[in-house]
């Protein structure tokens, strides 16, 4: 399949908003095995991500924007629906598609993300094929499919 | 124009209406005080009626006592003034002359009653008195010429009637008054002439007596006894109980003529009763009191009736609440490590593969991983029947068939591996959101098709019947169905007839939750062919919205 | 099928409005799907005006019209452009839970911004070869199709 490869130089910039290390461990494997050419920047929660994204503080004031964002919805602090709703709020951020990953099945959560603006809302699988299958079919789509915003940045 | 202002004007009266009894609710002090004033009115209005029916009744009483009492007087007077009569029949019987008219006299005064005296008065000139004694000077007087009464005697020579007179103060004490017949006698030629007076004097106070007249202040009345009733005449009292006049007397005329005196009778405790009256309006007052007491109680009753049910319901919505935070709870922070145990054990499994020579370490991890996956199941089970009372998009009239006949599809690949036959019958329609109406019948649907398995083809028959306001969904299987003791208790979240196989044993504890929450029932039957039988009762379409809106499960 | 999958995804049939004014692209499109292999109900209206219409369901054949899981929205459209028609229904709170995804054949980064800024969740340049077109639909079915969970929208 032929790739649009003038687009972006250089790999595309995964921000990873995930509080927990276990299942960001089972990201990063899922996209070590799926060949993913891609960055990924990983935040503890909501807040720490709103602060990546806009720069703020020492550690994040040459943060890259990030292309795509893979954000769980149970975090400390500020929640993915809360930090969700504050990104599409940000007329500077609102671009930046955000893909929900979350253990919750519930109709609500599903509705609420995409009211809020989700560009996808993935169930998390128990079964580690099964995850790796769904982040080959999620990279898939944004990394080689989609146009990303990502010039101008 | 006339009946938009009509409109304004009713829509004006409601919202008053409205107010007030808003206001009420809100003030119990207002609607006791209102409540008091309307019975009080009423009230004061039933006295007021009694008064002027009891203040009639007496009056009516004191006047027919009053006419009896001028009657008894009357027949009295006319007792004595028989003496009169008997005079002039010995007159006519003497031609004009009484032999020995002291003796006739002195034994008539003991005859007549009352009588004190007779005289005769030939031509109207006293001539003869009995007694004479003090009354001597009254022989030779003219009664005719008399410059008082003359013209009353010479009307009663005229007419021939007995005029009474009165009452006069005798010198020796005491009241009295006369009557004087005229007498005629025949002249010998058949013509009746005027001879003179025949008169009796009687006592007042004896005829008086004799009519039993004091009886009437035994009875608790005061009287008195005028002459001259009109105001303009000059009055003269009689005969009275006491000093001061009776109060708003009943008037008696007498009707002898010429007498022109009037019997006045009132109660001695005078017409009102103030002290029955102060006990009536009390008593009224009481029950005013009383009544308004009690609105005011009831409605603050009421309200607290109401306060305590929005407590309950508050109370409700509380647990509500906690059951939906229990769910999210299970969603997100029980379900997380499960999954994560699930994951990793699968992982490591993954990654040992071929590489664990220990049976039992193998073994173990094995284990862990079943029972990972099974924990992870039991808490999204529980998070399906936790969420299985939230309606899925909007309750409508749903129709059955079309929702079986999708589901049919769905589960096409499950019924033909289990070389099942499925029929379906007419299923009229139910209220309810479509999604969730799918859902259980893909419960029962998955129920029959897991555990009716017998040693006949498997036939399940999807049947329905309309009774009224509900209707009746029937999930029948030939299977070797359920033992009638166990058919509650499938309904519970987790329990299971048998033990292994994939179920956690939560979807008919959904079904029923599904059912209950729309305002239904679900319960299990036997078959007619023995089998097990699912059946769903639902509101029909056909009920109005409002009333399945109040029927939610708590 | 799981007891699971069996009881909580009482989905329908995928459901997906094609907004495209182009016969041509229209109906390359649904032919890619056909051969990609994954099944979906495609609807079919020509421009934003018609979509809207569709999706209030205004009209009386549009009463009961469903409400599509997915929206593919080309961009250059007569009457309502695709980025307007974005605009209008991410500010309708019925409709916004809808994901839509932009097929255009723009290249222009002005474009590919503001489809992502008003709501767009993924924007699809349209290739030339119809094979890319049928690998390009397949991986938008797997993704929005198999990986992600949809709102119910009805």
């Amino acid at each position: 399949m032929a790739i649009d490869s003038t687009a972006s130089e250089r790999p595309a910039l995964i921000l990873l908003v995930e509080d927990e290390a276990a299942d960001a461990h089972l990201v990063r494997l899922a996209l070590r095995e799926n060949s993913v050419q891609a960055d990924l920047a990983h935040v503890l929660d909501g807040r720490e991500a709103l602060a990546y994204l806009r720069r703020e503080g020492p550690s994040f004031v040459a943060a890259q924007r990030p292309d795509l964002i893979l954000l769980d919805l149970n975090m400390p602090r500020m929640d993915g629906f809360e930090f969700l709703a504050a990104v599409k709020r940000d007329a500077g951020l609102r671009g930046i598609p955000v893909v929900v990953l979350s253990t919750s099945d519930a109709e609500r959560d599903v509705r609420s993300a995409y009211h809020l603006g989700a560009a996808g809302y993935v169930a998390k699988s128990s079964s580690v094929s099964e995850l790796i299958a769904g982040f080959g079919r999620l990279s898939q789509y944004w990394l080689t499919l989609a146009r990303l915003p990502t010039h101008g940045r | 124009m006339r009946t938009s202002a009509k409109q304004c004007g009713l829509a004006l009266v409601g919202a008053v209406a409205d107010d007030l009894q808003r206001a009420a609710y809100r003030w119990p002090v207002r609607i006791q005080a209102i409540v008091f004033f309307i019975v009080a009115m009423l009230v004061a209005g039933v006295i007021w009626h009694q008064e002027r029916a009891r203040l009639s009744e007496e009056r009516s009483r004191a006047a027919d006592l009053a006419a009896a009492q001028v009657h008894a007087i009357e027949l009295g007077i006319e007792r004595v003034l028989g003496a009169t009569h008997a005079l002039a029949a010995m007159l006519r019987h003497g031609n004009g002359s009484i032999d020995d008219f002291e003796a006739a006299a002195r034994h008539m005064l003991g005859a007549y009653p009352g009588a004190i005296g007779l005289q005769l008065a030939p031509d109207g000139v006293v001539r003869q008195v009995f007694p004479l004694r003090g009354v001597e000077e009254s022989i030779g007087y003219d009664l005719l010429r008399d410059p008082v009464r003359g013209e009353q005697m010479r009307q009663a020579r005229a007419s021939g009637q007995v005029v009474v007179l009165g009452p006069f103060h005798l010198l020796h004490g005491g009241l009295a008054a006369a009557g004087r017949l005229p007498v005629f006698l025949d002249n010998g030629q058949g013509r009746e002439v005027f001879w003179g007076f025949a008169i009796v004097l009687f006592s007042l106070p004896e005829v008086l007596t004799q009519a039993r007249l004091s009886d009437l202040g035994e009875r608790g009345y005061v009287y008195r006894l005028l002459r001259g009733t009109n105001k303009g005449d000059e009055q003269r009292i009689i005969v009275a109980s006491s000093a001061d006049p009776p109060p708003e007397p009943v008037q008696q005329p007498l009707h002898l003529a010429s007498l022109g005196w009037t019997l006045e009778l009132a109660p001695q405790a005078g017409w009102n009763h103030p002290y029955g009256l102060l006990g009536k309006i009390l008593a009224g007052l009481a029950f005013s009191l009383l009544l308004a007491w009690q609105a005011g109680w009831q409605r603050r009753s009421m309200a607290a009736r109401r306060a305590h049910e929005e407590a309950l319901e508050q109370r409700l919505a509380q647990r509500a609440a906690d059951l939906q935070r229990f769910a999210e709870v299970t969603a997100h922070h029980l379900q997380e490590p499960a999954r994560r145990v699930v994951s990793y054990s699968g992982r490591l499994r993954e990654q040992l593969a071929g590489r664990i020579d220990d049976r039992e370490v193998a073994m173990s991890l094995d284990f862990i991983c079943a029972q990972a996956e099974r924990l992870r199941k039991l808490l999204g089970d529980l998070e399906l029947f936790l969420a299985a009372d939230q309606p899925l998009g909007k309750s409508e009239p749903c129709d059955g068939a079309e929702t079986v006949r999708s589901v049919l599809v769905r589960f096409s690949g499950q019924i033909a591996a289990a070389g099942a036959r499925v029929v379906v019958g007419q299923l009229p329609p139910v209220f309810i959101d479509a999604r969730r109406l799918a859902h259980m019948f893909e419960i029962a649907l998955d129920n029959a098709l897991r555990h009716a398995r017998g040693e006949q083809p498997l036939v399940i028959e999807i049947t329905g019947l309309a009774q009224g306001q509900r209707v009746r969904y029937l999930i029948s299987d030939n299977g070797p169905g359920i033992e009638e003791e166990y058919r509650e208790r499938v309904f519970r979240v987790f329990e299971r007839l048998s033990s292994g196989g994939e179920g956690t044993g939560v979807g008919l504890a959904i079904l029923r939750r599904i059912a209950e929450s729309a305002a239904g029932r679900a319960w299990l039957e036997e078959a007619v062919s023995g089998g097990c039988c699912v059946v769903l009762e639902l509101p029909a379409s056909s009920q109005p919205e409002a009333l399945l809106r109040g029927a939610r499960w708590p | 099928m799981s007891e699971e999958e069996a009881m909580v995804d009482s989905q329908r049939s995928n459901r997906m409005l094609m907004v495209e004014d182009e016969a041509g692209d229209a109906r390359l499109l649904q032919l890619a799907m056909r051969q990609s292999g994954f099944s979906a109900d495609i609807d079919h209206v020509w421009d934003g005006y018609e979509a809207l219409d569709y999706l209030r369901r205004a009209g009386q054949q549009r009463q009961r019209a469903p409400r599509p899981d997915l929206i593919v929205l080309d961009l250059k459209m007569p009457r309502l452009s695709g980025l307007d028609f974005l605009a209008l229904i991410k500010q309708d709170g019925d409709l916004r839970a809808i994901p839509v995804v932009v097929f255009s054949s723009s290249l222009l980064e002005t474009d590919v911004r503001s489809a992502y800024e008003l709501g767009a969740a993924g924007y699809l340049i349209k290739p030339a070869d119809f094979q890319e077109l049928i690998s390009m639909v397949r991986i938008l079915g797997e993704y929005w199709f198999t990986l992600v969970r949809l709102p119910h929208n009805d």
